[in-house]
């Protein structure tokens, strides 16, 4: 049990420090061939943050354990919520841009109801059985094809490109860095599916109940850093963006991609889930308005906190 | 049969004209309301243009005829961009916008590629059955939410001062709104219906599948408006008109009212194949194209002379194969 948490551990600093190494390498890479710094910036980078997700859920995906998979999307995206912006907002008020509040957040909230609605077929087409098809995860793509163009044209908007923010390599380094990045992030990925599966087994729990919360936390634990460090430098947009951003990678890209390899059927995960996920979303867009409107203050914070410990809670107690 | 196609015709006028009175009667409701110009012109205006497919379709889809909701879609985008545009080029060359060819025919693109892979759910699932399910529904109707959400970004970034008043811009007494707006959803529930069962009982007569009429005389029918509004636009000069109401037809077609007819009833695509879903997306696929070869940004004589045949050349198939 304890060997298998420390595995776990040890797969997620594996995963985080490839991803970082082979976004490093690819930036380097594609600075050569003389791509933008900002279409990096929204590729590679955007990418290699979510990249713990990305290998957990695919190689959960490929391994067929549909309640990994989804789960620790539905599980992330609930955690950087609640849990991350929760804390955020406790160390100092996150004051949010008119952008965030009506075109990243409602896409955020439509990213989760998009999850409900692919995953639900039992309530809502009164299908036999919970799965997200191949069709599916092509569709989950279209949605992200169409937050791509977003991101581009903002981007191009505001155009202030830190010219030279990417280090260069030699050629071989980079490619090198590639290589040993991915071999890096299946391996640690692998272990973190295996020691997360066997740490389930141990305690008598559901995969769904660890992926939605140990899985889920671990893998947002680069997320938690980012924000945090963010919410002392007083920078609440970075702090935000990186939350909401990633909720939207998560779904449109990391479970499209997820899908789109192996149908995934999500058979331990309930409504309540996927509603605690809808929930979450609606609650920060809710949080724009009330006390302080654009600002999501201390209480509503900790009340972000106190309700992740109560969804825990429950988890738990119903395994 | 003559009896029939006259029926159907009828109906079809019927449900043109209910439309511009729901329109007009609800435009100035709202405007009683002190709703912005703006706003009536995106929702109101827009949905109103599209009512007549709207109506076929959900009626089709209610009736248990998937064929001619999904074929009028379908066909509607077709006979978009391969007719409508045609014809329009032909009669002069369109030049396009930045934000169409970037924006909108990607989009319209987007909703062709999507409409195959909600309804043909086996070539990517093997074992599922193919069928528009409610969830779908609910799907293509979220791609509409951020298609509405974009739309009215870019209006508010227009500058206003050249968004002239139109037609229907007038404001009728409250109690006579009412009965237009009640008028106009009446002549559109009855007129549809006349339609759908005409154009069915056309393709019993005619021996021809319900997917056939569907894709090709419902589908022209319903796009008769569009026709008219484009033809109009390119004598005028004004290829943005002609070109934003074919595009954002396609857009509507597919993730407004294909998604409404399929929340409200799921849609088997049983007649329509996957080389219709496949002419309809390289019918985009070719607009996208034409916009760079031959002459940047613009479709050119020929291009319009190359789609018109296109277009003559499915229809012959279909009814060939029929």
């Amino acid at each position: 049990m304890l060997i298998s948490l420390l595995l776990f551990a040890l797969g997620l600093v594996i995963v985080s420090f490839s991803a970082s190494k082979m976004v490093d390498g690819a930036s380097s890479l594609a600075k050569r061939m003389n791509i933008p710094d900002i279409v990096i910036g929204l590729t590679i980078v955007a990418l290699g943050t979510s990249a713990p997700e990305m290998v957990i859920s695919i190689l959960s995906a490929i391994d067929g354990k549909g309640d990994l998979a989804v789960g620790n999307i539905v599980g992330s995206n609930i955690a950087n919520i609640l849990v991350i912006l929760g804390i955020s907002a406790t160390i100092y008020p996150l004051t949010l841009q008119s952008n965030t509040i009506w075109k990243e957040i409602p896409l955020s909230l439509l990213a989760a109801i998009m999850v409900f609605v692919m995953a639900g077929d039992v309530l809502i087409d009164g299908g036999t059985q919970n799965q997200l098809q191949r069709s599916d995860g092509i569709v989950l793509l279209g949605f992200f094809v169409i937050y791509l163009f977003y991101t581009f044209s903002i981007a191009k908007k505001n155009k202030n490109s830190n010219e030279g923010q990417y280090k260069n390599y030699p050629v071989w380094l980079s490619n090198l860095m590639i290589v040993a990045g991915i071999i890096g992030l299946t391996l640690g990925g692998k272990i973190m599916v295996d020691n997360a599966v066997a740490i389930a087994k141990t305690l008598g729990i559901s995969d769904s109940v660890i992926a939605l919360t140990l899985v889920a936390v671990g893998t947002s634990i680069p997320e938690l850093a980012t924000s945090i460090a963010a919410a002392l430098k007083r920078n609440a947009d970075i702090a935000i963006g990186n939350i909401i951003g990633s909720n939207i990678f998560n779904v449109f890209l990391i479970l499209g991609v997820s899908a789109t390899i192996s149908p995934l059927y999500p058979t331990g995960l309930t409504t309540v889930d996927f509603g605690v996920c809808i929930g979450a979303s609606l609650l920060l867009f809710i949080s724009c308005f009330v006390l302080r409107p654009m600002t999501i203050y201390r209480v509503e914070g900790w009340t972000m906190l106190l309700l992740y410990v109560g969804y825990a809670a429950w988890l738990i107690g119903k395994a | 049969m003559l009896i029939n196609l006259l029926l159907f015709a009828v109906g079809l006028a019927l449900v043109v004209f209910s439309a511009h009175w729901l329109v007009d009667g609800a435009s100035s409701m709202a405007r009683r309301l002190r709703i912005p110009d703006i706003v009536i012109g995106l929702t109101i205006v827009a949905f109103g243009t599209s009512a007549p497919e709207m109506v076929v379709s959900v009626i089709s889809a209610l009736n248990g005829q998937s064929d001619v909701a999904i074929g009028n879609v379908i066909g509607s985008s077709i006979f978009n961009i391969l007719g409508i545009l045609g014809i329009c080029a032909i009669i002069y060359p369109l030049t396009i916008q930045k934000n169409t060819i970037w924006k909108e025919v990607p989009l319209s693109l987007l909703a062709a590629i999507i409409a195959l892979v909600v309804a043909y759910d086996s070539l990517f699932d093997g074992n599922s059955s193919n069928m528009i399910t409610r969830g779908d529904g609910i799907i293509l109707l979220s791609f509409f939410a951020i298609y509405m959400y974009y739309t009215f970004g870019v209006a508010k970034d227009t500058d206003m001062s050249d968004v002239k008043p139109s037609e229907t811009q007038k404001t009728y007494a409250p109690w006579l709104a009412t009965i237009m707006v009640i008028g106009g959803i009446a002549g559109l529930t009855f007129g549809g219906k006349i339609t759908v069962e005409n154009a069915v009982l056309m393709a019993r007569n005619l021996g021809v599948s319900d997917s056939v009429i569907g894709l090709t005389l419902v589908a022209i029918g319903t796009s008769l408006p569009e026709l008219a509004t484009s033809v109009v636009a390119t004598l005028k000069r004004n290829s943005d008109i002609a070109l934003g109401n074919v595009i954002g037809s396609n857009i509507f077609n597919v993730f407004f009212i294909l998604g409404v007819s399929s929340t409200i009833s799921p849609l088997a695509p049983g007649g329509i194949t996957v080389t219709d879903f496949l002419v309809c997306i390289g019918a985009s696929v070719i607009l996208f194209v034409s916009c760079f070869v031959l002459r940047p940004m613009r479709i050119s004589r020929i291009e319009g002379w190359t789609m018109v045949l296109m277009y003559l050349g499915y229809t012959a198939w279909l009814i060939g194969k029929a």
